[in-house]
């Protein structure tokens, strides 16, 4: 699609239904590139399954999802991160066992050309090359503030940190476009401030187009140039933050939203990938 | 270093008999080393040792003959490695109790085929394989077989120890934590469990044509399920995702049996219990270290790898409590 080649994300007529329950309902929007985008609704209004449909976890039920110009429904999760879109995840419940250094080194995967017989030959540890892409991932580990437990275990993190490890890892990608699910969600305020900070300095350092699923509004509104609210699967507005977060509809379905879910905060248990 | 020191000290001081236990070790320390990969790093469990270790030492038979050692081993590795692809196909919708029902499949087809082939063609009593020449020189004792045998192995600890610190072994390690976000990460899940199965297979084939070329005799009896239990007990013991582990792990089963045998004739010799002792040594051996698994499973899920670190913790411990507390609670 040529109209789309200019745009980071395109995604028209979404529809994702699971064993015939709709998650997701006609959504459409676009992000230009170098834009940073916002996605808000309550606890359940299909957030996560929106940027799961983006890297390509979910197949969608009908309406199609272009990354980067490129039209990604036929797509396989890998294929789109080598593409340039990195993403973090809401629970950072996996790769426990996994040193902080080595899971950022993750990031590094589509980046390194090296072949796996290469590798075994261990060639990468005697051209350098191995060392170079370490030092990219303290690159990233400096940018977080993380370097000095480079070697802990991710497992053995207080959760805000295990969140700056995953936010280091999608760095350490050098992503195009950068697919945020919720950082500051589960983080003490201490965290959130720091979480915050960062993420104002991505923005400020980095071109890549970011799109933020995030609950809390003040960080939204400094964050994200423009926002689109979701609930119960559909969009109900799209503008930017000031705007639209003081429309009637708005309201009535944060308020709806808060009034079913059991806590203020939002879940860290729900939700996949 | 110290593993050449070491090498060198049993080359020098030990008896023909403590080499030839050695050598049965080294052989399979390098299929542990394989299998650690898949199960310890990918998070694959495979109970289909014993047929990968067979298909390796059927391929020798039948080509180190005409073809010589070297290509015979290259044929095992080549053959073992595709018929690992085969068997990693079920692992990509299959997990955990599944998964190892499908390589189950494969110990039961490989064993029933080799069956037949060798009594159709006459060989019931099974293959003997002809002295090995390596060049110029004739592998032609037990010494002379350990100095190659530590070699190989010595390959494999690098070929595994550079897989597992670069971009293929953290692509395993991802696939083991997590496959979904593994792919969202950008690693080719598809493409990399195949891959753990096609490396860890060649290893184990390495071994199995090694140790038929070692001991000149090939026969489908010997690849029961047993051994394939057997190699999932080393790296259960040395330690999953631990090339050291892999190591010391298939050591300690290795050499197990034969300190118990020997235990066993020293100490009963002549007495009523010997005989029942000596009557059910396998039984005796097999439930060893079936109990060591438990054991580590339950106490140490690192293996023995993971005992330094515990040692440095309970320590840690013991120096932050009070002194009283401390000098009661010792090191564990
Ligand atoms: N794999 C799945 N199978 C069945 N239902 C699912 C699946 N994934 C999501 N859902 C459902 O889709 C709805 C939206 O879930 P989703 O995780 O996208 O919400 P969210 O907006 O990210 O919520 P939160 O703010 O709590 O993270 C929920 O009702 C959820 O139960
Ligand atoms: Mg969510």
């Amino acid at each position: 699609m040529s109209s789309a080649s200019g745009l980071a994300v395109a995604v028209a007529h979404l529809e994702l239904q699971f064993g015939g329950m709709a998650v997701l309902r006609d959504v459409s929007f676009a992000v230009a590139r170098g834009e940073r985008y916002g996605i808000v609704g309550p606890n359940g209004a299909g957030k996560t399954s929106l940027l799961n449909c983006i890297s390509r976890t979910y197949r969608q039920t009908g309406g199609s999802v272009s990354a980067l110009g490129e039209c990604v429904d036929r797509w396989r999760p890998h294929e789109v991160a080598r593409l340039g879109v990195a993403r973090t995840f809401q629970n950072m419940a996996a790769f426990r066992d996994v040193s902080v250094l080595d899971f950022v080194m993750l990031g590094r995967h589509t980046r390194i050309r090296s072949s796996t017989f290469v590798c075994a030959l261990g060639i990468p540890f005697l051209t350098g090359d191995e060392a170079r892409q370490r030092r990219a991932a303290h690159g990233a580990l400096d940018l977080v503030g993380l370097r000095n437990v480079a070697k802990t275990k991710i497992g053995e993190l207080p959760y805000g940190l295990a969140k700056l490890a995953d936010l280091a890892r999608a760095l350490a990608m050098e992503p195009r476009l950068l697919l945020l699910d919720e950082p500051a969600a589960g983080l003490s305020s201490d965290e959130r401030g720091h979480v915050g900070r960062m993420l104002l300095r991505i923005r400020d350092e980095y071109e890549a187009t970011q799109v933020v699923i995030e609950h809390d509004m003040a960080l939204v509104n400094l964050l994200c140039q423009r926002i689109l609210v979701l609930n119960a699967g559909q969009k109900i507005a799209e503008g930017p933050p000031q705007e639209v977060l003081g429309e009637p509809r708005v309201v009535a379905a944060f308020l709806g939203g808060r009034a079913a879910a059991s806590e203020a905060m939002p879940e860290r248990g729900r939700g996949g990938s | 270093m110290v593993l050449v020191v070491v090498a060198l000290a049993v080359l020098f001081r030990a008896s023909s008999y403590d080499i030839y236990v050695a050598n049965l070790a080294i052989l399979a320390a390098v299929a542990a080393l394989g299998l650690n990969l898949l199960t310890g790093y990918t998070g694959q469990v495979s109970v289909g040792n014993a047929a990968f270790l067979a298909i390796g030492a059927y391929t020798a038979v039948a080509v180190m003959a005409r073809a010589g050692f070297i290509l015979g081993v290259a044929a095992a590795a080549l053959a073992t490695a595709a018929a690992g692809f085969v068997v990693g196909f079920p692992s990509l919708r299959l997990r955990g109790l599944y998964l190892v029902l499908s390589t189950l499949a494969l110990q039961f087809i490989v064993a029933f085929a080799f069956e037949k082939y060798q009594t159709q063609s006459g060989a019931i009593a099974g293959y003997t394989l002809g002295a090995t020449a390596l060049g110029p020189m004739h592998l032609d004792s037990d010494r002379a077989w350990y100095v190659l045998l530590v070699v190989v192995l010595a390959m494999a600890t690098y070929v595994a120890w550079s897989l597992v610190r670069s971009k293929p072994g953290r692509a395993w390690i991802a696939i083991r934590e997590h496959d979904v976000e593994a792919a969202v990460i950008g690693v080719d899940v598809t493409r990399y469990k195949l891959l753990a199965f096609v490396i860890s297979s060649g290893f184990v084939g390495v071994a199995g044509a090694l140790a038929a070329a070692y001991t000149k005799h090939v026969s489908y009896e010997a690849y029961t399920l047993d051994l394939a239990v057997a190699y999932v007990a080393m790296i259960i013991i040395g330690g999953l995702a631990s090339i050291v582990g892999s190591i010391i792990g298939a050591a300690i089963v290795t050499v197990l049996p034969f300190l118990i045998t020997n235990a066993a004739n020293s100490w009963f010799a002549g007495a009523a219990a010997g005989s029942f002792v000596q009557r059910n040594l396998p039984f005796i051996n097999a439930s060893t270290y079936a109990l060591l698994v438990l054991v580590f499973l339950m106490f140490e899920p690192r293996g023995l790898v993971g005992l330094p670190a515990r040692v440095v913790s309970a320590a840690r411990r013991a120096r932050g409590a009070s002194p009283g507390s401390a000098a009661k609670q010792g090191v564990i």
